[in-house]
Formats: structure tokens, sequence, C-alpha cells
């Protein structure tokens, strides 16, 4: 053998050393950043399948314990097989269809039971109201006034526990997405979509930070003040203040849209520049492996293929179930605040009917306060939602 | 006015039955239907013995009564004021 050949055969063996080494390197990095004793590609039986990432099944975790039960069986499990028919149970007109009807059935009770006391303490604040009259002077005025205070105190207490409900959504929501973060970030990382996952995980980390201190924190305080203003109007106050409670409530909810609608298009933008960014890089290597290394090269550059194919139906599984854990997540809340606002209305009108003005102002006041709380959560929910859409139609780097 | 107070010593009897019954549903919470009705009384009580002193040319401590009446009823409602309070309070200070 020449001293030239023996030269290429060594250049080529180097080379080859060079490329396995790297794609070795390439694959294992996310999965050490995982877990070193998980494996993302698990050999069974000398035959290699690809699993979902750790971090999906310990989503559980992050879920709250009542959503546990209405999940599908093997949701969570890392073989894709299962998962998917789980997530296409789960996503399935029926399986929607049972979560709406299920989220409507335990509410709807506790909405006409609301309504029913509403309207026993309407009629019990007309009755004392009147009564109070009869007293006249400026007695009868305030015995009225301490019927209006004790009318209006009961109400509050009757309507307040939704901020409460609210509150608890924003803080699920920020863990679901903070128990989404790691499964995005290993799938993007898989599919050589480094740029993606740092983008991605940028934006959801600004997206968990205005959850938590924006909403979880705010959403109350601002229900608090637009509660307190429309109480001092309710209890006699000379000068309306229905008009600064609805500015406030107004530039919130504009607040909160402007922030989800800047959050939104810069992922919608860098998504798409960082998928051309990865998808480039990507081909380079591709063409690189394939050319350099004449039989084992073309080997690579195929099977790689076939990677992407399988990273695209775990991003597929783990997007969708993101998605519906959310829907889950939402429909409860959105559902209760939809049919309390519809009851306190319904209150409102059989209020007016009933002489009480300002229980019926009132009562509005709050009816409005949820429908800028749902609209608060659906804001909310509409990045998190874009963030899983994205990681389920960005194609993977590999392929 | 004995006959007239036993008259509406009667009808107020009828409407305090019905204003219990009301407030059996458990509609209102026990404290405030308490306040409720005590200051319901009280106000009757000092229209009343406002109403008997004037009767009597004591316009002076007719007006006293009168004073004294809504001072009581103020005090009355001051638990009122503080749910009310307490309740914006937590909720304003809920997400700290």
């Amino acid at each position: 053998m020449s001293t030239k050949k023996i030269r290429t055969v060594t250049k080529r063996f180097l080379l080859f050393l060079l490329t396995t080494w790297w794609l070795l390197a390439w694959f294992a990095a996310p999965i050490r950043a995982e877990d070193a004793t998980e494996q993302v590609f698990e050999t069974d039986d000398s035959e290699e399948v690809l699993t979902l990432p750790p971090a999906y099944a310990a989503l559980p975790d992050a879920l709250p314990e009542e959503l546990l039960p209405l999940l599908p069986d093997g949701l969570f499990s890392t073989n894709p097989d299962e998962a998917m028919e789980a997530v296409r149970e789960g996503v399935s007109l029926s399986g929607i269809l049972s979560a709406i009807l299920g989220a409507l059935g335990l509410r709807l009770p506790e909405a006409v039971r609301l309504l029913s006391t509403l309207i026993g303490l309407l009629l019990i604040s007309s009755l004392l109201g009147h009564l109070s009259s009869t007293v006249g002077g400026r007695t009868g005025e305030l015995t009225g006034f301490v019927v209006r205070l004790a009318v209006t105190a009961s109400l509050v207490s009757l309507t307040l526990g939704i901020a409460e409900v609210v509150t608890t959504f924003f803080t699920q929501l920020g863990r679901l997405c903070a128990g989404m973060l790691p499964v995005m970030g290993t799938l993007y990382v898989l599919g050589g979509n480094l740029t993606q996952a740092t983008v991605g995980e940028g934006l959801m980390l600004v997206f968990l930070n205005v959850m938590e201190y924006l909403c979880a924190d705010v959403t109350p305080a601002v229900c608090g003040v637009c509660l307190a203003l429309s109480i001092l109007d309710a209890l006699g106050l000379r000068h309306r203040m229905d008009a600064l409670g609805s500015w406030i409530r107004k530039t919130y909810t504009g607040f909160l849209g402007c922030i989800t609608f800047l959050l939104s298009a810069v992922l919608g933008c860098q998504s798409v520049l960082s998928a051309r960014a990865d998808s480039l890089r990507m081909k380079g290597v591709k063409y690189a492996v394939g050319n350099l290394l004449p039989v084992a090269g073309g080997a690579v550059s195929g099977s790689l293929g076939t990677v992407a194919a399988g990273i695209d139906l775990l991003r597929g599984v783990c997007g969708i179930c993101g998605i519906l854990l959310l829907g889950l997540l939402l429909l409860p809340t959105l559902i209760q605040l939809l049919l309390f606002r519809q009851a306190i209305r319904l209150a409102a009108v059989a209020a007016s009917s009933l002489q009480c003005q300002s229980d019926a102002r009132l009562l509005n006041d709050v009816a409005e306060l949820y429908g800028y709380m749902a609209a608060a959560v659906s804001l909310c929910s509409v990045f998190f939602i874009l963030a899983l859409c994205v990681l389920v139609a960005c194609g993977s780097a590999l392929g | 006015m004995g006959a007239i107070l036993s008259l509406a010593a009667g009808v107020l009897s009828d409407v305090m039955t019905l204003i219990n019954s009301c407030f059996g549903t458990g509609v209102l919470p026990e404290d405030m239907r308490s306040i409720l009705l005590r200051s319901l009384g009280l106000a009757f009580a000092t229209e009343l013995c406002a109403g008997v002193c004037r009767d009597s040319g004591e316009a002076a401590l007719a007006a006293w009564v009168e004073t004294a009446g809504r001072l009581e009823i103020l005090v009355l409602a001051m638990p009122l004021i503080r749910t009310i309070a307490d309740t914006v309070a937590n909720l304003l200070g809920a997400g700290t």
C-alpha cells in the first residue's frame, strides 16, 4: 500500500471519528442537561427507541390534583405511541365535549345557588329599605344606610370568592409553563433548533415573570380598587366613581393585551428567523457529513431525516398535550366566571325591579369586573397556546 | 297612645316574624341579622320617644333623643363598616 493511500485512509478514519464524536456529543448534550441517568434514546434489546423527555413524565407534578383524574390514561408515558393515543383520546370530540359538560355541570349548580342567594338578599334589602323609610326623618335615613351597608357587605362577600379562583388559575398556569419549559427546550435541542430553544426559553421566562408579578399579584389589587369605588358608589357617595373604576379596568386589560401582543409578535418573528438559521446550519452539517464520509456519511445523513421525523412526532404529542392541559385548566375558570357573571347580571335586573337601585349598580359593576377577569385569564392563556403551536408547527432543523 | 302602641307592636311582631323567616334561609349572616334588627328597633324607639317629647313641648329633649339614637345606630353599624373595609383590604393584599 502506498504512503499516499495510507494517508488518505487515515485522514478519512480520523474525519469519521471526529464526525461520530460530534454527533454523539450533539445528541448527548440535552440529555445530560436534563438528567444524566435518563436517556431520550433508550436502547432496548439492541433496538433504538425514541422516547419523550423525562421532564414530560414529570409534568403531573406541575398540575393541580383535581385535574389528574380527568386526564386520559398513559398521557404522561414516555412511550410516544402510548402518549399519542392518550392525546388523541383527550382531543377527540367526545373528550372535549365531556370536559366542557363536566365543567358546566360542576359550575352550574354553584351559579344557580349564587343567583338564588342574591335574589333572597335583594328581597330582604327591599323589605328592610321600605321599613326604614317608614321611620322617617334623619333616623330613617341612617337606618336605610345601615341596611345598605349590611346588604353591600353580604353582596361583596358572596361575589368575591372568584378573585381567589382567578389568582389560583394564574398560579397553576405559571406552574404548567414552568413544567413545559424543559420539555420544549429538550425537544428544540434534539431537533437541532438550538437558537430557537434559547429564544423560546427566554420568552417563556419573561412570560412566567409577567404571570407571577403582574397577573397573579396585580389582578386582585385591581379588583379591590374597582370594588372599593363601586362600594362607595353603592353607599351613596355624591360623586359617581364608576367612570374611574371603568378606566382602571380598561387600562389594566389593555396593558395585559399589549404585553401578550408584544410577546406573541416577538415569539413569532424570532421563531421564524431562528428556525431558518438552525435549518441552514444543520443543512451545512448534513452536506459535510454526506460528502466527506463516503459510505457511512450517506447513511448518517439519511438517518438524520428519520430522527427528525420522530422528533417532530414527539413535538406534536408534547405540544398538543400542553394545549389540552391548558384547556382543562382554563375551561372551569372561564366557565365559572361567565356563568357567575350571568347570574349577577340577572340579580341586577331583579334589583332594579325591586327598586334597589344602589344594589343594582353595585351588581352591574361586579358583573363587569367578572368580564374583565375573564378577559385577563383568556389573554394570558393566548401566549402559552401560541408558544405550544410554534413548537408543534416548527419543523425540526435536522429534517 | 297605649292602644296605638299595642297595635303597632302587633304589626311589628308580624313583620319581625317575616324578617326572621327570611333570615332563617341563611342569606344573611347571624351577626348582620342582629345588627339590622337592633338598628331598626332603635330607629322606631327613637322616633317614638322624640315624638312623645315633642308632644310634651320638650323640643330640645326630643332633639337630644334623636341625636343619641342616631349615635347608637352608628355605633351598631361599625362592625359592618369594618367587614367591608376588611374585605377590600384582603383583596388588595391577596396577591402580595
